[in-house]
């Protein structure tokens, strides 16, 4: 076995050095012999795999191991051991190795001591080899297995174990094929025969020079910037928002995200099976906007009239897309029946680069028109709330629906009559604030402020009805809370300007206590004006900060244990049972 | 007195014996006794505390795997460029121009050889032009982590190492423990594969299985998870010409102190422990009480002489 010794030399040897220089060799070497040993306890069914290289021998002494000896006939510094150091002892300060053993948990055995003298100022390395006493109490005597002391010699690959050899060992490695995968294609066949697409499909199609491509919806990857070969999911109604970096005059009309001929220039297979039917991408509306953010709609007008051009000395980057909305229309067997495309092209200068693209693909089964709500039947968290007008068009009172109850959006532009357009809707459950600034001077007309003010922050529909359940219809009038406008004004001051409009929803738990539903009860706008004179109010710059604030109070009693009322005795006795005494 | 000496050659307890019926106030004193001596310890080693140990705690060493699957995102400008890669070929399939492939180099160390790795040796070699200095840089390492000493517990998990810096570096040295993280304790018998599930899906094609904010965000859900704790990030600045950002990350597996809840025979051995140490005081005390009462005859009982012929 001296294959194993050699082994327990190394190890010893790393064990025992003083400075930490290369353990690794020693580790190497013998996983090399190792690997290479042809043991023959193992009786070859097959003959080994060739070996790559020779063994080289087994070293049985400890005198001859040497794991700091890492060049070839040629000096290692400090390794007291090496034989082609003899000239350069003089040079040594300390031995890298001063001890080499077997094992050290033996109780006696053969060492190889390595120690530097500098008697006569040129240091003299003396090699010795001792027997070495372990004085540990629990020392090995005699190793009656010697196997063991030493690593199991490893299974030998040949041809018949080779695979099962590979399956235990071979573990993770980088490796394209592991996780990174194909598709999930190969288990759908066995699911489902028919032709259809199914949820999370990526959507086939055929682009002009009839390659096989599939539905892109650009989306961000690992930053925010758009990575156009992101697929749309059938059946997964998706928005996606993205930058995108460009220089306006060189890429306004070559970089194709920007062109909405990219986005519709293709047909799209309306099924998977191999030769269905195409259908083309239509167009259902565009909208172009100006540099200044107004909107106008065109309807299904010629698309192809709409490409980017440059304007104005190649600094405003005309009819650029800026949203792209798909309504992919299917039908029960999961085929793609009809497939729109609406744009938003827009004008864009230096100021607005990065653009920010918005994409947005919907999924619409064929003949049925659905409307959204906002819970069945109780509002779940997160989602808007149905707010309603009353209109006098019908005997009762009918609701309008598809407004929402909204409140300011905070922009970059804090200014409050520029951004009146933008706002963002009242989300049940979520308790939220926002504002603006508004600049005044003391010489502004009060009152014109004044309805200024009120307009921004109640917005140009301020709804009458909030449906107390997220699925309330309209014809069912006492389904429906009146928002109440309560207004505190100070008398103090001569001109009251509304600064904050605050928004208080009460809603309760109702039904089982398994499934409470939430139900608005009662909904108050409060607005608030200014209790000071103006001019102290906005301070040395004139400028009025004014809020808006929605809460949610939660009014429902805390479930309580209820118990049955105590059984009441109702046995009737003769009225003249206790006649004597009664 | 004799002139020789006495000395005690043998002794034996005697039994004194006292009788009486079942209606008597010795009957009801001795069931009260009885009571009091079996089920007061009950009560203190209930009311004191810990009776039954309702979580406990053990170490062991996870036996962790490095899963080979690595995200990587370099941000090679302040405006938002940056450059990507990872070891799914679906991310790479998005990333387009941005695709920078490393390369990269692993080690697993077994230092005390019982089996189980001790450390991962990580470099990572971003090639870049002169004109893509690192800004930032967010690396996503996955692991397969098993626990076997109570409850087989197998979870693929991940470290998630993140620095940025405002001036462009050459090389980040990250050298951190894999840390369990348990907001529930794990069981203590049995097999939990609850989360032994990839933390990126590798297979889809989408760019959202990609988006570091799902992926971050559906672990922290876990119950269960790793994270890389005390990773002393250091930012080396000053990156030569032509030179490769690097990244060189030292990630130890610790040996983990794991909660769980102990099972019953667990639970009722050292309620056991706890319920009889008590009860010894007490019958100590009560058999003193017994003694005292039926000696002095407080209640009256029929003493049963010491020495009584036997009955025939």
């Amino acid at each position: 076995n001296d294959f194993n010794t050699t082994a327990e030399n190394f190890a010893a040897a790393s064990v025992s050095q003083t400075a930490g220089a290369a353990p690794e060799p020693p580790t190497a070497e013998s996983a090399e012999t190792g690997a290479a040993q042809p043991t023959s306890a193992s009786g070859f069914p097959s003959p080994p795999l060739p070996l790559s290289g020779s063994l080289p021998p087994p070293i049985t002494n400890v005198a001859n191991v040497c794991p700091c000896d890492l060049l070839a006939s040629q000096c290692d510094v400090n390794c007291c051991c090496d034989r082609d150091c003899e000239g350069d002892f003089a040079l040594f300060t300390t031995c890298t190795v001063d001890r080499l053993i077997a094992d050290s948990r033996l109780c006696s055995q053969q060492a190889a001591l390595y120690t530097i003298n500098t008697e006569d100022g040129l240091a003299q390395v003396e090699s010795t080899v001792a027997q070495e006493i372990n004085p540990g109490v629990f020392c090995i005597q005699t190793a009656n297995y010697k196997d063991g002391l030493s690593f199991a010699s490893p299974e030998i690959p040949t041809d018949g174990n080779f695979d099962s050899l590979f399956r235990q060992f071979g573990g993770f490695f980088f490796s394209p094929a592991d996780g990174g995968g194909t598709d999930t294609a190969p288990d759908r066949a066995d699911l489902q025969a028919a032709s259809g697409y199914q949820y999370g499909d990526v959507i086939q199609t055929v682009d002009g020079a009839r390659i096989r491509g599939v539905l892109k919806l650009p989306a961000p990857t690992a930053t925010s910037q758009c990575s156009d070969t992101n697929p749309a999911a059938f059946l997964e109604n998706q928005v996606t928002q993205c930058s995108r970096s460009l220089n306006i005059a060189a890429e306004c009309t070559k970089l194709t995200a920007l062109s909405q001929q990219s986005y519709l220039s293709f047909q799209v297979l309306s099924s998977i099976i191999q030769h269905s039917v195409l259908v083309n991408v239509s167009v259902s509306s565009i909208t172009l906007q100006a540099l200044n953010g107004a909107r106008s709609r065109l309807g299904s007008a010629d698309s192809s009239l709409y490409n980017p051009v440059l304007l104005e000395e190649s600094s405003v980057c005309n009819n650029a897309v800026l949203q792209v909305g798909y309504v992919v229309t299917y039908s029960e067997a999961g085929a793609i029946v009809n497939i729109a495309v609406s744009f938003v092209l827009g004008a864009v200068d230096s100021s607005k680069v990065p653009i920010q693209q918005k994409f947005q693909i919907t999924f619409v089964q064929e003949n049925t028109s659905p409307v959204p709500v906002s819970g069945n039947p109780g509002y779940v968290v997160g989602l808007p709330l149905v707010a309603g007008w009353r209109t006098h068009e019908r005997v009762w009172l009918f609701i309008k629906f598809g407004k929402r109850l909204t409140v300011l959006k905070s922009a970059s532009l804090q200014d409050c009559l520029e951004t009146a357009g933008e706002r963002t809707p009242v989300l049940f459950g979520v308790n939220m604030v926002s504002g603006c600034t508004l600049r005044v001077n003391s010489a502004d007309n009060c009152t014109v402020v004044s309805e200024q003010t009120l307009g921004v922050l109640r917005g140009q529909e301020f709804p009458q009805y909030v449906a107390s359940f997220g699925n309330s219809q309209p014809q069912d009038i006492l389904d429906w809370v009146p928002v109440k406008i309560q207004t505190t004004t100070a008398s103090s001051t001569s001109c009251s300007i509304p600064l904050s409009l605050d928004i208080e929803v009460r809603w309760t738990k109702y039904g089982s206590l398994a499934n409470p539903q939430a139900r608005i009860l009662n909904v108050t706008a409060s607005i608030s004006t200014n209790s000071s004179s103006l001019p102290s109010l906005a301070g040395g710059e004139g400028i009025l900060q004014i809020s808006t604030s929605v809460a949610f109070v939660d009014v429902s009693a805390p479930a309580q244990p209820g118990y049955r009322a105590q059984p009441t005795i109702d046995a009737k006795l003769p009225f003249d049972f206790f006649f004597p005494f009664v | 007195r004799s002139s020789m000496a006495i000395y005690e050659v043998y002794s034996h307890p005697a039994l004194l014996r006292y009788k009486t019926s079942i209606c008597t106030k010795a009957t009801l004193f001795l069931i009260i006794v009885l009571c009091l001596t079996y089920i007061s310890p009950l009560l203190v080693a209930y009311r004191s505390q810990g009776f039954w140990t309702k979580s406990s705690t053990y170490e062991e060493q996870p036996s962790i795997t490095f899963q080979y699957q690595v995200l990587l995102i370099a941000a090679t400008s302040t405006s938002g460029d940056y450059v990507a890669w990872s070891t799914f070929q679906n991310f790479n399939n998005l990333q387009g121009g941005n695709l920078r492939i490393p390369s990269i180099s692993a080690r697993e160390e077994d230092r005390n050889q019982d089996g189980k790795f001790d450390q991962l040796n990580l470099r990572l070699a971003l090639p870049l032009r002169q004109s893509e200095p690192v800004y930032s840089v967010q690396l996503i390492l996955t692991f397969s982590y098993k626990l076997f000493r109570m409850s087989t517990f197998i979870m693929q998990s991940m470290a998630y190492i993140q620095h940025s810096s405002s001036v462009p570096g050459s090389q980040l040295f990250v050298s951190g423990d894999l840390k369990l993280q348990q907001r529930q304790p794990l069981k203590h018998r049995g097999l939990d594969t609850t989360y032994n599930v990839s933390v990126i899906n590798g297979n889809s094609p989408f760019a959202s299985a990609y988006d570091l904010t799902n992926i971050i965000g559906s672990y922290q859900e876990r119950n269960v998870s790793t994270v890389l704790s005390n990773p002393s990030p250091v930012w080396v600045l000053g990156r030569a010409a032509g030179a490769p950002f690097e990244i060189n990350a030292v990630i130890r597996y610790p040996v983990e102190i794991i909660t769980y809840p102990p099972g019953f025979w667990e639970m009722i051995k050292f309620a056991w422990v706890q319920y009889v140490s008590i009860l010894l005081i007490f019958l100590w005390i009560f058999e003193r009480v017994k003694i005292f009462v039926f000696q002095n005859q407080v209640l009256p009982t029929v003493t049963v002489p010491l020495f009584k012929q036997h009955e025939s």
